[in-house]
């Protein structure tokens, strides 16, 4: 038996392990019988003892002494055969799938650090079972049996008649010609010792020592040998440690559901292939099948090839024999010692003593007997040697040995043609070289060995030849003069059993251990390059096992060659896979992965991963395998589609199972899809679309608002909704939010009302290019309670152990919404949305979302699984932060108490209006709660495009100015600006605006910009909650905006000039001009009117100074179709007294004394047209509008008060129009009014301004900055967040120098104070 | 018959470029070899970082082979390698593709947007690698 593992054998130990002299052993029953009475055989008992404790002397043929140190004896049964070769294989096969060891060491190559086995018992084991089931060869005598040993008892009473029975038995073996198995070294001479054991617990020694005398005078003194041995009776335990675990290999005890043969050999083909194939590639084998015939004939296949016919085959006719088979081969009981037990304690009978007993036989037995023999054996060796010296077989050998150079493999017959009797001096040379190297004399070993290798030469006998390359490379290592030409021999003998006598075994063992010889010469590269050689398509286990230590070889190379490592590791661990051997294959790709991780080798990963995931697999590594898989659907991942929906497909089932094997896992992470997390959005406040059919819900924010644009309005307006609501009191101002995204993060906690919608958005990708199918969308949510501190989670639903209690108790905690099931296609996004309604207070966490993943095209193969949203860290605005990391707070929602709720709606708006219409709106506001609303207050952004009835109107400043002078008036700059864009709503003294469930409507108009173009108008609607109470929330919003078209239709401009010179009667030339873009629109002026402190438009003298074109049209006589002008000119006429004012007037006196009307070309609906809009002499017209300055919300307060202070006297005409503009869905009645307002004599104004008096004004302004007050900018500077800042309109800011455009006289009359028409007062 | 595989791989052992060709049809081609390519090349890095220093030629000619496949192996000055996989003989051919390669691959390497050791992903470096292929690789 050979022994070379566990040991800690060093290269010298394991060759001379592996040359040991082998001794036949043959026991009788009743010697058999006591040896198992420790539950060993005898050879079993020797095993630990065979190494000699004391040095050896050895006498050459020269006489000269030569210590032996540390001589092995290696016994064997003499009825000990080889197995055949299938369960040779089995033997291999289990020796590498039994041996494990999962201690790993770090070892750190190129910063890559690698987990390596701290050893590998598996090759070891590998090694010697390899070596052990070698059948003795014909060219060499190393195996062959030196002596026998014949085990006696001395119980039996005719010890000497069993030692003949026995003798007789040896002695046949011996003699049979030709020689079977056994084989004997020297068969004509063998040396028979007879080895008596005496059980000292049983019998008398007195009576051994006569059997024993007996015995020695019958065979000769030196033949036999006396041991005691069980001085124990086997009853009490027995004090001597167990020496023989180590050295005893018995198969496990026929279990056939040992785990063994469950992770071992792959139960078919079929089931060997799939394991390494990828799956699509397995589509084009099943289709190749039928051609495999040709396909093996492929000279070279590919080592990683997913065409695997001729592996497969090689498996099949491996493995054709099925495990019931394998178990009937005939099994040697003494050999394979199956019917002792393999657990039980060896040596149970033994003392010390007896141990003793034994170490001393094995020296005693070398010394005395086996020596000897050797020492004779030698002599008539190196006698036959030496007389056939030059005494050449013939006369043509030796023409051949001097004259030809043979070289392995030139000779067109490469077999061994040579036969050599026992007594050619060819093998007689070989044989002494093998006693001399079996004895540790190397020297003269290797010159019997050169000399055997240049005869063997000569004659062409290849096989021989390289036995004795083999033998000499080996003895110059031994000696340990092994140099370059030595490392050759073995180079060359492993070459010629490889491709000349193709014997793989030989070339394997000669391979093995020249591995030993370069390793202790740290030639590891030429170790690495053996090894590899020898791996074939024959045998994948071999193959796989010197692979994985070319691989180890490669990374104590210098440098380490860590990628050659990872390659060839690769290599072994898919023959792993081929041979069967998952669990090292599993290893042998994890090892490489540590090299290839993160280094974008893709499709090497992809492999990498997919056979760890396959081989997790079938090892039933489920969370390593979905782990793989999960890898595998990386996004960038360079696999085809195909391919890819296998791997989903594996994905899924994996993860399925795993979790049915380990419910407790619960929702497991999806690989895919991903969830985009910036794209994550929140939206507390969903306003519930209360409004019937034809009204319109008031906008407000939703879940895809952008927010960047106009969100700093916004939240001025708020700032002066709160303000004013407020009446006051100071507080901080902190806008209000809804809306959270990756562009307004939540630096602080969201709030959302108990009982109210909250939406959540977010974008899902899918990066594999196979589509998926999600059903079964849920939101993952956790909520603490307010008052109990009680953690809820609809996670439970999803998990095992979910009672219905816990599941009602989510239902009725919380709804969501969503869409049942979505389709993503090949690398495509979706976004979802839900809608949570919460039905308790407290926080809610919003966890991720669940759902269940399904291939497009099996969608029944399916996978329940949560996406999980990452809280988004907050990138702080200014550097200063930087060093802290701020939090996203957008999934962490408070849910506070029912709060009451209002709802805005509105009739309908046209998309499209002309220029300067008006349009009457119906505000409707709804109460939808419980609790009456206290307060209500609108804003607006452009008040002079709306008119309220409701409000309670102050004279405007202007207007004011134009009746005293208020400079010296106590004017707070803020809250006229407040008061110019804030409008309470249904004021009643001494009640709640808004009962609970009551409705309101408010009437409302808007006129249309004069400019055409994109006009944006926002309302802003604020109530306040009921007071008390440490609510976070005070007060709710309603957000409305318009987005309108508005198109050009009237052009008018007047011109103020002297028409009569001699009685400098005024009058106002006009000019009219439809301008709209299509043929059909008419527009019908029906009345003009003057808004003057001193003049009045005169009745009856209006002239038409042009009228070509203006026809009837379908609503009068006259009207101006498209691009049609019309001029006309109205006398002025100087009102007679000055207006006084004792108080201040109401505005509907002032503006009522201060008006005049004239009829110009009315539509048969004029009046109709005028009660649909606010009388011109109203508080609410748009008169007023127009006559008010609205203030900038950011002017200074000096400008304020310079602004108040001057009053610029100026008429202002005001054209009221009607149009009638067909549209899709039919004709349009508008109607509107234009403004023109006149400051001097012979300045013409425009309405729509044009660009000339635009400058006009704009060069004006530079005299008197406050013009451009009276715009609505942007509060620039009112909100910090610079992004949200876009222009509105474009400002006055810039200053430039105007061509002076106006006419020489008309320069002369702007000159001439007489004309000036505006008088100061 | 024959194939070839292009990878320029990054100092830190990640490829940044890849690329094949083939003169055989990609239908005709049911064995998928591409993970292998990419094993190959790998593991030859290690023998390109072993004759790098030995010679002063940025050519290193066929330096690994592994059953039927050949390594040949190209060095820039700034130690990026451009590796060929190879089932045939083309030394000359070979040669020249690195050279031009060399040339384009200094060109793009120029572009301040281009940060070493990442991977190319210019459709101009493609067409150009696509081209010298055809022309000294496939022909």
């Amino acid at each position: 038996m050979l022994h070379l593992t566990g040991q800690n054998y060093n290269a010298r130990d394991v060759i001379r392990n592996i040359f040991s002299p082998l001794i036949g052993v043959l026991a009788s029953p009743q010697a058999d019988e006591i040896c198992h009475r420790n539950n060993l055989s005898f050879v079993e008992l020797l095993q630990p003892f065979a190494k000699l404790p004391n040095d050896a002397h050895f006498r050459d043929v020269s006489g000269t002494s030569v210590s032996v140190r540390g001589l092995r004896l290696n016994f064997c049964d003499v009825d000990w055969r080889p197995p055949q070769p299938v369960l040779a294989r089995k033997m291999l096969n289990e020796s590498v799938t039994n041996a494990h060891n999962d201690k790993t060491r770090l070892a750190t190559i190129a910063d890559i650090d690698l987990e390596l086995p701290t050893s590998e018992p598996w090759f070891e084991q590998w090694r010697e079972t390899f070596l052990t089931v070698q059948f003795p060869a014909e060219h060499e005598f190393t195996r062959h049996l030196l002596s026998c040993l014949l085990v006696l008892s001395s119980a039996d009473p005719q010890i000497v008649e069993t030692a003949h029975k026995l003798g007789q038995r040896v002695q046949q073996m011996q003699s049979i010609t030709p020689q079977k198995l056994p084989k004997w070294f020297h068969p004509t001479e063998v040396l028979n010792s007879y080895v008596v054991l005496h059980e000292a617990s049983q019998g008398d020694l007195s009576k051994a020592q006569q059997g024993f005398e007996l015995l020695k005078s019958t065979f000769g003194d030196s033949k036999c040998f006396l041991v005691s041995i069980n001085s124990l009776d086997g009853q009490s335990a027995s004090d001597a440690p167990d020496y023989w675990a180590t050295f005893i290999k018995r198969q496990p005890k026929g279990d056939p559901n040992i785990p063994s043969t469950d992770l071992s050999a792959p139960k078919s083909p079929q089931e060997a292939v799939s394991v390494i194939s990828m799956p699509a590639m397995q589509m084009s084998q099943l289709l190749e099948g039928a051609n495999s015939a040709q396909d093996s004939d492929l000279a070279m296949l590919h080592p990683l090839s997913p065409m695997q016919e001729s592996a497969t085959e090689a498996i099949n006719s491996k493995f054709s024999i099925s495990s019931e088979s394998i178990a009937s081969q005939t099994i040697n009981p003494n050999v394979w010692a199956n019917d002792l037990d393999s657990d039980a304690p060896h040596g149970g009978c033994l003392t010390s003593r007896d141990i003793d007993n034994l170490r001393h036989f094995v020296q005693d037995y070398a010394v005395r007997a086996l020596i000897p023999y050797i020492e004779h054996l030698v002599a008539i060796l190196a006698e036959g040697v030496t007389n056939k010296k030059g005494v050449s077989k013939s006369l043509l050998s030796a023409t051949k040995r001097w004259f030809v150079t043979s070289k392995p493999g030139a000779g067109a017959n490469n077999q061994n043609a040579v036969i050599y009797t026992n007594e050619s001096a060819e093998l007689q040379t070989r044989k002494l070289g093998d006693l001399y190297f079996m004895f540790g004399h190397y020297n003269l070993a290797f010159q019997a060995y050169h000399q055997a290798k240049r005869d063997f030469n000569a004659d062409s006998a290849w096989q021989y030849y390289a036995g004795a390359l083999e033998m000499a490379a080996l003895s110059a290592f031994m000696l340990g003069t092994a140099h370059r030409k030595t490392y050759d021999y073995m180079e060359d003998a492993i070459m010629c059993y490889l491709t000349v006598c193709k014997l793989q075994q030989f070339a394997t063992r000669a391979t093995l251990l020249s591995m030993e010889c370069l390793k202790t010469a740290r030639l590891y590269s030429d170790v690495a390059k053996q090894l590899i050689r020898m791996t074939n398509e024959e045998s994948d286990l071999r193959s796989a096992l010197l692979l994985e230590q070319a691989a180890y070889c490669f990374l104590v190379t210098q440098p380490p060659m860590h990628r050659k490592y990872a390659f060839h590791i690769v290599l072994a661990g898919n023959r792993y896979s081929r041979a069967g051997q998952r669990k090292h294959a599993y290893r042998c790709y994890r090892q490489a992965y540590q090299v290839f991780q993160k280094r974008e080798w893709s499709l090497a990963e992809d492999h990498i991963q997919y056979t760890v995931a396959k081989q997790a697999y079938m090892l039933k590594q489920l969370e390593e395998a979905s782990h793989s898989f999960a890898h595998l659907l990386r996004p960038g991942s360079l696999q085809s589609a195909q391919q890819q929906s296998s791997f989903l497909k594996e994905y899924i089932q994996t993860q399925n199972e795993l979790l049915k094997r380990n419910p407790e896992l619960g929702l497991l992470p999806h690989a895919l899809p991903q969830v985009v997390q910036s794209s994550v959005r929140v939206l507390t406040q969903v306003q519930s679309p209360a409004a019937l059919p034809p009204l319109v819900p008031a906008t407000n924010i939703d879940i895809h608002s952008n927010l960047t644009a106009d969100e700093a309005i916004w939240n001025k307006m708020e700032e002066m909704l709160v303000i004013t609501a407020a009446n006051n009191k100071p507080f901080v101002f902190k806008p209000s939010r809804y809306l959270y995204t990756k562009q307004q993060p939540a630096t602080e906690i969201p709030v959302a009302v108990q009982g109210e919608p909250i939406e959540l958005a977010v974008t899902l990708s899918n990066s594999v290019r196979c589509g998926i199918v999600l059903t079964e969308i849920d939101l993952l949510w956790k909520l603490t309670m307010d008052n109990s501190e009680e953690v809820l989670s609809n996670a439970c639903v999803y998990g095992e152990s979910s009672d219905s209690a816990s599941k009602i108790a989510v239902g009725a905690a919380i709804k969501t919404s969503c869409v049942a099931s979505i389709e993503l296609a090949e690398q495509a996004e979706v976004t979802l949305h839900f809608k949570l309604t919460p039905k308790l207070t407290g926080r809610l966490n919003i966890l991720g979302v669940v759902c269940r993943v399904a291939a497009i095209g099996e969608p029944t193969a399916s996978l329940l699984g949560s996406l999980q949203f990452e809280t988004q860290q907050i990138r702080p605005n200014n550097a200063k932060q930087s060093s802290q990391t701020v939090l996203d707070n957008r999934l962490t929602i408070r849910l506070v108490p029912q709060q009451p709720a209002m709802s805005v709606s509105f009739t309908p708006v046209p998309s499209q209006l002309l220029t300067g219409e008006i349009i009457p709106v119906s505000v409707t506001l709804r109460n939808l709660g419980i609790a009456p609303i206290e307060e209500i207050y609108m804003g607006c952004d452009n008040p002079r495009c709306v008119s309220l009835l409701d409000r309670h109107s102050q004279m405007p400043l202007a207007m004011m100015s134009s009746i005293r002078n208020l400079s010296n008036e106590k004017l707070v700059k803020d809250k006229e600006i407040r008061g110019q864009r804030v409008f309470g709503l249904l004021q009643r003294p001494g009640q709640a605006a808004l009962d609970a469930q009551q409705g309101h409507t408010i009437s409302m108009w808007l006129q249309a910009p004069h400019q055409a173009g994109p006009f944006t108008l926002r309302l802003l609607f604020y109530y306040s909650l009921p007071a008390g109470g440490s609510a976070p929330i005070k007060y709710r919003l309603v957000r409305h905006i318009w987005q309108l078209q508005v198109e050009s239709c009237l052009q008018a401009q007047a011109t103020c000039v002297v028409s009569n010179a001699v009685t400098n009667e005024l009058g106002l030339d006009v000019t009219v001009r439809n301008q709209h873009s299509t043929e059909q629109a008419e527009v019908y002026i029906n009345t003009i009117s003057l808004y003057s402190k001193e003049f009045n438009l005169s009745p009856d003298r209006l002239f038409v100074l042009n009228s070509v074109g203006v026809g009837a049209g379908q609503a009068g006589a006259q009207c101006l179709k498209s691009s049609i002008c019309c001029n006309f000119q109205c006398r002025l006429l100087e009102r007679g007294k000055r207006e006084e004012f004792q108080d201040i007037p109401a505005i509907k006196t002032l503006l009522q004394s201060r008006l005049s009307h004239l009829k110009v070309m009315p539509a048969q609906h004029a009046q109709q047209v005028e009660q649909g809009m606010p009388a011109m002499h109203d508080p609410h017209s748009f008169l007023t509008n127009e006559e008010t300055m609205f203030f900038n919300t950011n002017i200074s307060t000096e400008e304020f008060n310079a602004s108040i202070a001057g009053y610029i006297p100026h008429a202002t005409l005001v054209l009221s129009w009607s149009a009638l503009v067909a549209r899709e869905e039919g004709l349009r009645l508008a109607s509107g009014l234009h403004f023109i307002k006149l400051y001097k004599l012979f300045e013409t104004g425009h309405c729509p301004a044009s660009p000339a008096e635009a400058f006009l004004r704009r060069r004006q302004s530079s005299y008197e900055p406050l013009d451009k007050l009276k715009e609505f900018p942007l509060p620039d500077g009112a909100v910090d967040n610079e992004e949200a800042c876009e222009p509105l309109a474009d400002d006055d800011e810039e200053d430039y120098w105007e061509p002076n455009d106006v006419y020489v006289g008309q320069r002369c009359l702007l000159e001439d104070e007489s004309f000036v028409m505006a008088v100061k007062a | 018959m024959s194939t070839y595989y292009f990878v320029i791989v990054g100092h830190n052992d990640n490829p940044i470029f890849e690329k094949e060709f083939s003169t055989v049809n990609k239908e005709l081609r049911k064995e998928d070899h591409r993970h292998l390519s990419q094993f190959i090349a790998h593991a030859a890095l290690d023998l390109v970082d072993e004759h790098k220093w030995k010679t002063a030629n940025m050519q290193l000619k066929s330096i690994d082979r592994f059953n039927q496949w050949f390594v040949s192996a190209f060095i820039t000055a700034s130690q990026i390698r451009f590796i060929i996989v190879h089932d045939n003989k083309n030394d000359e051919g070979i040669k020249n593709f690195f050279n031009e390669m060399y040339d384009t691959y200094i060109k793009h390497s120029m572009n301040a947007f281009y940060r070493i050791n990442t991977p190319i992903k210019s459709p101009m470096f493609e067409k150009k690698s696509e081209i010298f292929g055809r022309k000294y690789l496939l022909s």
